[in-house]
């Protein structure tokens, strides 16, 4: 089934975003999601209030999370404002840097108790950094305590997030096999130059596995934003808006094979932005993707663009 | 001897694994011993891991095995130093060696009880022990990004008594910081409970601190001010400004090779102080 074909549903909150399918899951997710890291980082904790009920209010239902961000405080803002009261209504998933059995079965428990609930949507083995790592983590008991809390009922679907290159996620992708429900990783308009592409080498396996698509760094981590970057006797300039235009950037991410757009998002404000962009959105046709996408091929394979390329 | 093979090991980055290991058998009883939490009169060092969390894998190993060359058992460490990258590290460790010689700390930052108590069992399991020798409530919870900081539950520090209570740790304390507000809040409560106080080494001379220690009865111990340390092993400060109250420094060792001389100069400061 292709992910494109959207359902627009209602809930006792409201009308939602279109929803795409979760993969081979029979699941549906809305296209835009709340980045966790983002809320963590919000510059208060009333800010962090309007970011999940803005998000809740314009029909988000799909909210990410990971133990790390900010040392626990976003996931105990989720507990403080999503899920005591709307846990029923939204998909909740998080991640875990946990290298044994033991730790994640650790760290899952103090998740849930910093979110306030009893169980998770998914967990992911958060930020897979290096060919060995998928192996050396599941053969040192991850894999299996995330399906042990599986059996439990503390969680429904398993994966794995990773920004770093794309031969660790190909390898997660081949060592799991179909116990491998969801995964996140970088889709964004660069991404489709690299040399070490995820857009071209890693959502095509996915697809074809029936793994859920999740994407993160659609504007690799602000930097599209904010940097000046200067390349190839180009004046420096910020690739949104000096290249191509948000919606533009935020459309293209929307018309690969995709479950969900995972955005960060620190203020309310861009909640609703995204938002609005998410619920107008229809899919761009190859042509008009190949050509966002050469606009900003000289910033190919550069780290002070996807800075997320580093982080290790 | 061993120490200049093992210093050229690291140096040249050759075997360190089995060097090392030889090493240890070698020198199993170290000439300078900073094992547990010292007196005033005479304080001891404590590592810190916030420097095994920093470079690779095997530097920092490398870095865990110096300290350990040189009698220091006592490491402090922190549940949210580089997302538990540190405790990971020194797990590792601690996992193939005899676990009653080495006195671990760890910390943590979070504002539930039924947090807390859960983080006990994630900071066990990275640290791969069943027990810890200390484990530290910071009295509020501050994020080196930003100034954004919030104060724990009040009831948060129950979770280290109980947990105390099962065995899973000896000794419980707090860290406190500058600013003296929630420690004090706290000690009103738990002062009972309390038996290490870890605060920035600048205070440790902090007389209502020290009236608090003795009242309660604890040890205060100090975190590295890593500039204030380059001073004091680098003989730029005088002894007369150091803390007087302190129990324990935690030091901030970066490279093998110093440890030597700055083990020197503290045992010689240390010496002074009494």
């Amino acid at each position: 089934m292709s992910l494109f074909k959207t359902t627009v549903v209602s809930d006792r909150l409201g009308a939602c975003l279109p929803k795409r399918k979760f993969g081979r899951a029979d699941e549906w997710v809305t296209q835009l999601g709340v980045g966790g890291f983002h809320v963590g980082k919000a510059e208060s904790e009333q800010e962090a209030q309007a970011i999940v009920e803005t998000a809740l209010e314009e029909g988000i239902r799909f909210f990410d999370m990971a133990a790390e961000y900010q040392d626990g405080r976003a996931e105990h803002r989720y507990g403080e404002y999503l899920c005591p009261k709307y846990r029923d209504d939204v998909f909740l998933m998080t991640k875990t840097k946990a290298r044994t059995g033991a730790e994640a079965t650790a760290e899952i428990e103090s998740s849930l108790r910093r979110m306030r609930t009893d169980r998770l949507d998914a967990i992911l083995m958060h930020a897979i950094a290096t060919v060995d790592e998928p192996g050396e983590r599941i053969r040192d008991g991850v894999y299996e305590a995330f399906l042990k809390a599986k059996e439990q009922g503390k969680v429904r679907y398993l994966g794995f997030s990773g920004h770093l290159n794309t031969d660790a996620n190909l390898r997660a992708l081949e060592l799991l096999g179909d116990q491998v429900d969801v995964s996140l990783m970088p889709v964004n308009v660069v991404d489709p130059s690299d040399s070490d592409s995820f857009v071209k080498n890693v959502l095509p396996v996915m697809n074809k596995m029936g793994v859920a698509p999740l994407s993160m760094k659609s504007a690799a981590f602000g930097h599209f934003f904010e940097k000046e970057v200067a390349v190839e006797n180009i004046a420096a300039t910020t690739i949104v808006p000096g290249r191509v235009s948000m919606e533009e950037a935020f459309q293209y991410v929307l018309s690969t094979p995709i479950s969900v757009w995972v955005s960060g998002m620190h203020k309310a404000e861009f909640v609703k932005k995204n938002a609005e962009i998410a619920r107008n959105f229809s899919k761009l046709d190859d042509q008009q993707m190949e050509s966002i996408v050469a606009r900003v091929e000289a910033y190919r394979d550069n780290v002070e663009v996807e800075g997320y390329r580093k982080w290790g | 001897m061993y120490r200049r093979k093992f210093v050229k090991a690291v140096g040249s980055g050759l075997a360190l694994g089995t060097v090392a290991s030889r090493l240890s058998f070698a020198k199993a009883s170290p000439s300078s011993s900073h094992i547990a939490i010292g007196t005033q009169a005479k304080p001891t060092l404590a590592l810190d891991g916030l420097m095994i969390a920093h470079g690779d894998r095997c530097k920092t190993a490398g870095l865990l095995q110096a300290a350990y060359d040189h009698g220091i058992r006592y490491i402090d460490t922190s549940m949210t130093h580089i997302a538990g990258r540190s405790e990971r590290r020194i797990g590792r460790f601690l996992e193939n060696r005899k676990r009653d010689q080495f006195f671990v700390q760890s910390r943590l930052k979070v504002r539930r009880k039924e947090v807390a108590t859960s983080e006990l069992e994630l900071s066990l399991a990275r640290l791969r022990t069943d027990y810890l020798d200390a484990f530290l409530l910071d009295t509020e919870v501050r994020n080196k990004i930003d100034d954004q900081f919030e104060i724990p539950d009040e009831n948060t520090f129950e979770a280290l008594i109980e947990a105390k209570e099962a065995g899973k740790i000896r000794k419980i304390g707090l860290r406190g910081f500058e600013e003296s507000e929630q420690l004090d809040r706290l000690l009103k409560l738990y002062g009972e409970h309390v038996e290490i106080v870890m605060i920035p080494f600048g205070m440790g001379d902090d007389t209502k601190l020290m009236r608090q220690a003795q009242r309660y009865g604890f040890d205060l111990i100090a975190e590295g001010d890593r500039k204030l340390q380059q001073q004091i092993f680098t003989d730029k400060a005088g002894v007369d400004q150091l803390p007087k109250g302190l129990s324990s420094w935690v030091v901030s060792f970066t490279d093998p090779k110093t440890f030597k001389d700055i083990i020197g100069r503290f045992d010689e400061l240390a010496g002074g102080a009494a």
